[in-house]
């Protein structure tokens, strides 16, 4: 054998360094509890946020430290729209958010995420969930990317930030608003507005110069505390155009290695992370409106019941659109008209 | 110059193709513009469609700059041993060409995803909008593409470089051993503490293990791994260490985010404009007139161009496209007329990253959305500390060249620069138009903020239009500089974007939460701990990164311990305004270098800057000893 010269012996035995490393390599020890990692599509300090890490708290206690689930606000690991390939292939174990980020895989995440018109309230929403056979649909959509559904929660109706005066569907005519992915665009467009698409970061000086008339953004509280209606005085509250579902899904496979009673902890849990929600969003948007109320510069318009309806007609009209889609999206039409019409909801046009 | 990789015709076509996509974008803007407000119809497809064009020109740049050798990486004399170097070379590109090879494998699931559903049906993704638009599908794929095609690159400087070391080897037998024997080290340092990183992972914990990332990308910088590979490299190793292959598809997850991100649209946008004011002559007139309009005030034109970074600021509030603006008009300028090289790139940079600070900074959004704190308090309270900063730097400058004559021009006293009155109100009238009209867009609300950088390039191009001075050859050379700085600039924010993904998968933000959460101290030690953290993150991340990462966890704790989370909010944008300017990772050096003369390397960025990062620090320093100099808009 050739003499080797130093340097090639330094970095020689760095690689059989190396060598031995890989040899002696740790097994995983099998920890004593189960850790997950969830990601939410609240920002850190959004009131939502609080709630949820109190949800994850929850499922701690219940299970006696046996579940420890670590919460990350959004864009922590992946961005808020691929969260679901990220739970699917095992990278992320759960996720907290609304199905419409998810619209572009399948028409009928838009349809279960925030059909427009079809709820009223947030209770309506959850009772489709649980015994309308909402759970089941949406199950059968998720599945197959990998995920397990294990309950829903709801913003309740959000609030509709706006510049100008507007007290019906006929004020919406040429408003030049910022609507995010999904349906509510395309029902904004249906109602005559021109909607705009800009991020999220960047509505607020939007609104403010005026560049956008007005925004779905998201619940009165929130608006008010970040400063919006300084500008947008003339809030819709509560709103008559978007309740987004909240899912909380999980990783399939690790959903399926768990003991049956965990399994309906996590169900308990979440239904009760429903429950505390809503009503903490209700009573912090409580606070925010009558702070506004004091306000001489804001004034919180509330649409008229016929209003309501007029806006929710012409939603309900573009249901079948979305339901020519994707076969999973027909689905979900069935289902909800189905639901909605033995509940004696469906006003309008999807009635036939 | 470099050599190319591949034939330089070929490159021309590639070049052409790419950056026409960024002329797309900017045409299909200022089109949106023109439908919302002369014909009150906005339109529903020009919004994605910029994204998704200007996402392929930052895939596209990556490879032209990697093509040509551009990528931007830390280059340290660490030998002239042509044997040695050429040694490290090699492992340089055998990293390099590892890294993109595990790219390409953990692209491809999202490629595939994107065209099929997992019943197996054919379903192209769509953005999920009204218009839904196939680009998600589309990107992916180009993603896993450009991957396959920085590899071939890749291996082809691997054989070059293989080819040259075996030359040296053979030729070269008896050299002085001490000058081989560091790069030596170097490599086998990396490979040990990769191979640790590899195989221990998350039997490391996370306090060894982040200290091992920070080396890890040191060690691969030093080797000549340009940066945005270097992270990457690193990322990818955290992942498979901690994890394996199944979640190697963040890391593209990861790119493909980072690069549909609405806000960075206005860099490329920025660089066009300023390209185009450039060459078309208009940038030399304008400071000429300056020049000659000034009075005799020493370093008067340093001072001007602060000023100017300043009114940019209160513009836009995006930083990279001030500095890239600055960097292309003021920078050849002021070394023209013969101020010194580390005055001219400090001005530049601290002027350009005023932006931070003066609203609407972009940061301040960010803060506040992330912190819930009203953001026009955070505006308000900032002009006081931000109006400090830019007053500090014209001190700052004013004295360096009232007192030390190698950095201001040599002209003598007696002579004067004039011109007559006409040709300065020419050099003035241009510039002046572009800036009004983007100043006035945003403020009348007639264009966002990302849009009104289009309307800057449509102003500019009218100007020298009407000036006669608009030459297509121009415009294409402008689009190939804009193609290549978003090249640089991009693959850097990549690689960078991939390590906080996993960082925070891995339990980052927890690790930082106990380590502020176990400080047993007054208060003001705990802010002051945190600006240390802030300001070591800073080194390696963007500051996007930094603000998902900390301010979840720092905001509520600053709030416990009773302090007003809009001063902190303020502290937060001084912090990363310095972060912006400190090596290794100082975005603003990266902006400045990817449009900036090949004469003026990094390092010498750094060195230009270094006093603009100590008076930022004395100012951070202040705002913590006297929290009244932030004005709190709720508390009076």
């Amino acid at each position: 054998m050739p003499t080797k010269s130093l340097p090639n012996l330094i970095i020689l035995t760095a690689i059989v360094a190396v060598g031995i490393m890989a040899l002696l390599r740790p097994t995983t020890k099998t920890a004593s509890h189960i850790e997950w990692t969830f990601q939410t599509s609240a920002a850190a300090g959004d009131d939502f946020f609080a709630i949820e890490q109190q949800w994850a708290d929850d499922v701690k206690r219940r299970s006696n430290g046996e579940i420890v689930i670590h919460l990350l606000p959004a864009g922590a690991v992946v961005q808020y729209n691929e969260t679901l390939d990220a739970v699917g292939a095992g990278i992320l174990d759960g996720h907290i958010g609304d199905p419409s980020y998810f619209s572009g895989k399948d028409p009928a995440f838009a349809m279960l995420g925030n059909l427009v018109g079809a709820w009223s309230a947030p209770d309506q929403m959850l009772d489709f969930i649980d015994n309308g056979g909402g759970y089941e649909l949406y199950n059968t959509l998720i599945n197959p990317y990998g995920l397990q559904f294990i309950g829903a929660s709801a913003t309740g109706l959000e609030s509709f930030l706006s510049n100008k005066r507007l007290t019906g569907v006929a004020d919406l005519k040429g408003l030049k608003l910022r609507a995010p992915e999904g349906m509510v665009q395309e029902i904004f467009a249906a109602a005559g507005a021109s909607p705009v698409n800009l991020p999220g970061s960047e509505v607020y000086t939007a609104l403010e110069k005026g560049v956008i008339d007005a925004a779905d953004y998201t619940v009165f509280a929130s608006n008010h505390s970040q400063g919006m209606h300084r500008f947008a005085r003339y809030p819709i509250y509560p709103g008559f155009h978007s309740m987004p579902m909240v899912e909380i899904s999980m990783n399939r496979e690790i959903w399926l290695s768990l003991s049956d009673k965990n399994k309906t902890l996590l169900i308990q849990s979440v239904k009760l992370l429903a429950i505390n929600m809503v009503q903490e969003l209700e009573e912090k948007d409580r606070v925010a409106v009558a702070q506004a109320q004091q306000d001489p510069n804001i004034e919180v318009i509330n649409w008229s019941p016929e209003e309501r309806k007029a806006f929710r007609d012409i939603a309900q009209s573009q249901w079948q659109n979305w339901a020519g889609r994707s076969p999973m999206a027909q689905q979900v039409f069935t289902t909800v008209t189905a639901y909605l019409r033995a509940n004696g909801l469906l006003t309008g046009e999807a009635q036939q | 110059m470099k050599d190319s990789l591949i034939k330089n015709n070929y490159l021309g076509y590639f070049t052409g193709f790419s950056g026409a996509l960024f002329f797309l974008a900017f045409a299909a803007s200022v089109w949106e513009i023109i439908a919302r407000h002369v014909f009150h119809q906005p339109t529903l497809w020009v919004h994605e469609s910029v994204i998704a064009l200007v996402a392929s020109g930052y895939l596209l740049g990556g490879i032209q700059v990697f093509i040509r050798q551009q990528h931007i990486s830390i280059q340290l004399p660490i030998t002239q041993e042509p044997k040695a170097l050429a040694k490290l070379q090699l492992f340089a590109s055998v990293v390099t060409a590892l890294f993109l090879a595990a790219m390409i494998i953990a692209s491809l699931p999202a490629a595939i995803n994107s065209w099929v559903t997992p019943s197996g049906f054919w379903r192209i993704e769509g953005t999920g909008s009204a218009w839904n638009p196939a680009t998600p599908a589309i990107i992916k794929t180009l993603l896993c593409i450009t991957f396959a095609i920085l590899f071939t690159v890749a291996m082809r400087q691997c054989w070059q470089r293989l080819r040259i070391y075996l030359t040296h080897s053979s030729l070269l037998t008896g050299t002085t051993k001490n000058e081989a024997i560091l790069p030596a080290l170097l490599i086998a340092i990396t490979l040990l503490v990769a191979g640790a990183v590899f195989f221990w992972g998350e039997q490391l914990g996370l306090g060894l293990g982040s200290f091992l990332f920070v080396s890890l990308i040191m060690l691969f910088a030093l080797c000549g791994v340009p940066l945005a590979f270097a992270t990457g490299a690193t990322a990818l190793l955290v992942t498979l260490g901690w994890y394996d292959w199944h979640a190697a598809p963040l890391l593209t997850s990861r790119v493909f985010s980072f690069i549909n991100e609405y806000i960075l649209v206005a860099v490329p946008m920025f660089v066009f404009m300023a390209s185009l004011l450039d060459r078309t002559g208009l940038a030399a007139e304008l400071y000429n007139a300056m020049r000659a309009s000034t009075p005799k005030l020493a370093g008067g034109l340093a001072l001007q161009t602060l000023l100017a970074g300043l009114c940019l600021a209160a513009v836009s509030g995006i930083i990279g496209g001030e500095i890239v603006l600055l960097g292309l008009i003021a920078l050849p300028q002021m070394l023209r007329m013969g101020y010194s090289q580390s005055i001219a790139i400090g001005t530049v940079c601290a002027g350009g990253s005023l932006g931070t600070m003066i609203p609407p900074s972009i940061v301040l959004i960010v803060y506040g959305l992330t912190s819930h704190t009203p953001i026009n308090d955070l505006f308000i309270a900032a002009i006081i500390p931000g109006m400090l900063l830019a007053g500090a730097y014209l001190v700052y400058i004013y004295c360096q060249c009232r007192f030390n004559p190698k950095h201001r021009p040599k002209t003598p006293a007696h002579e004067k620069f004039s011109m007559s009155t006409a040709d300065k109100l020419k050099g003035f009238i241009g510039p002046l138009l572009v800036m009004g009209l983007v100043l006035g867009s945003i403020y009348k609300g007639i264009a966002s903020i990302t849009e009104a950088a289009c309307l800057g390039v449509a102003a500019v191009m009218l100007v020298a239009l009407m000036r006669r001075r608009l030459k297509w050859a121009d415009i294409q050379s402008a689009l190939k500089q804009t193609l290549e700085a978003c090249g640089m600039i991009i693959w850097v924010g990549i690689g960078a974007s991939l390590l906080v993904g996993i960082y925070n998968l891995i339990g980052g933000s927890l690790f930082i939460q106990d380590l502020i959460l176990g400080i047993d101290a007054p208060p003001i030690v705990i802010i002051i701990t945190m600006m240390a953290v802030l300001l070591v993150l800073g080194l390696f991340m963007d500051w996007i990164g930094i603000a998902l990462l900390c301010m979840p966890i720092f905001v509520p704790i600053v709030v416990t311990l009773g302090y007003n989370p809009v001063w902190f909010g303020v502290l937060f944008a001084v912090n990363m305004q310095m972060s912006y300017l400190t090596p290794p990772f100082g975005p603003a050096a990266f902006y400045l270098k990817s449009v900036a003369p090949d004469s003026i390397s990094l390092g010498t960025i750094y060195r230009s800057v270094w006093p603009f990062v100590i008076i930022q620090l004395i100012v951070l320093t202040l705002l913590i000893a006297f929290p009244n100099l932030v004005w709190l808009p709720n508390k009076g």
